[in-house]
């Protein structure tokens, strides 16, 4: 079974939790999961076969490889909830992404 | 025979997915509902990060850590993971493994570990911010 859901606030369409579901399990009600996390009040928009362009959309990676940060939310305005992608692009360096954090410790240690 | 799993005679099966832990709403646990399986051994791993590492709010304070752990159930142990050993002291996962983790009535959950950021300064017991992939195995 496969199973994608996205929690969200049914007022201003701000996304609380997404998760997906492969293999041995069975259909739970969404209000289950709403409870577990958290947040009973949050509507839900669930998918119970798996849709490509929707999981494209979800994807960490563009069409072209390339990889990216994922920010959902959902347009509450019209009759029917929307899903709204926004992308920001991963630059890849060959930077150490983690040099700032050195530099930190070494400030700290420095500072004793 | 080289890496052999003794089920006792049953077929594994394994339920496979993501969850996110957001910033408006970082998650405490992740649950997973209507498993049909005893839980036996679970892999998390962050897959990708929503924040940057600093600069940001309470939440995304471990933004950009590659992290992973991987939990036996049976055994009461969880170890965890991270490519950066120095930035963070993880700790209590002995505890984690044993009450940190609940199934009942087909529901897992599974509770953060508490760890220590020296970005912030401070211990967190939520999981990071961003996207996991978790992998549950059982019989």
């Amino acid at each position: 079974m496969y199973i994608r859901r996205v929690f969200y606030d049914p007022t201003t369409g701000a996304v609380f939790y997404i998760h997906t579901q492969h293999g041995d399990f069975e259909y739970t009600q969404p209000a289950v999961m709403a409870a577990l996390i958290g947040c009973p009040d949050a509507a839900c928009m669930e998918w119970e076969t798996e849709d490509a362009a929707i999981e494209a959309a979800f994807a960490g990676t563009d069409s072209d490889g390339n990889p990216r940060r994922v920010n959902v939310s959902v347009d509450v305005s019209g009759e029917e909830p929307q899903l709204v992608f926004e992308y920001e692009t991963i630059e890849v360096t060959d930077e150490d992404p983690y040099e700032i954090i050195d530099i930190l410790t070494k400030e700290a240690a420095a500072d004793g | 025979m080289i890496g052999r799993v003794n089920t006792g005679g049953g077929k594994i099966k394994s339920v496979v997915g993501t969850f996110t832990s957001n910033k408006s709403a970082a998650q405490s646990t992740f649950s997973v509902t209507g498993l049909k399986f005893k839980p036996k051994f679970i892999v998390v791993r962050l897959l990708s990060s929503s924040n940057e590492a600093d600069s940001e709010d309470y939440g995304s304070c471990f933004g950009t850590i590659d992290a992973g752990q991987v939990i036996d159930i049976d055994a009461g142990f969880a170890v965890y993971m991270t490519k950066r050993t120095d930035l963070n002291d993880y700790s209590g996962w002995a505890n984690m493994a044993l009450s940190g983790i609940t199934f009942a009535d087909g529901t897992l959950t599974i509770k953060a570990g508490r760890a220590y950021s020296t970005i912030c300064s401070d211990y967190h017991g939520h999981w990071t911010i961003g996207t996991y992939e978790y992998r549950i195995y059982g019989v």
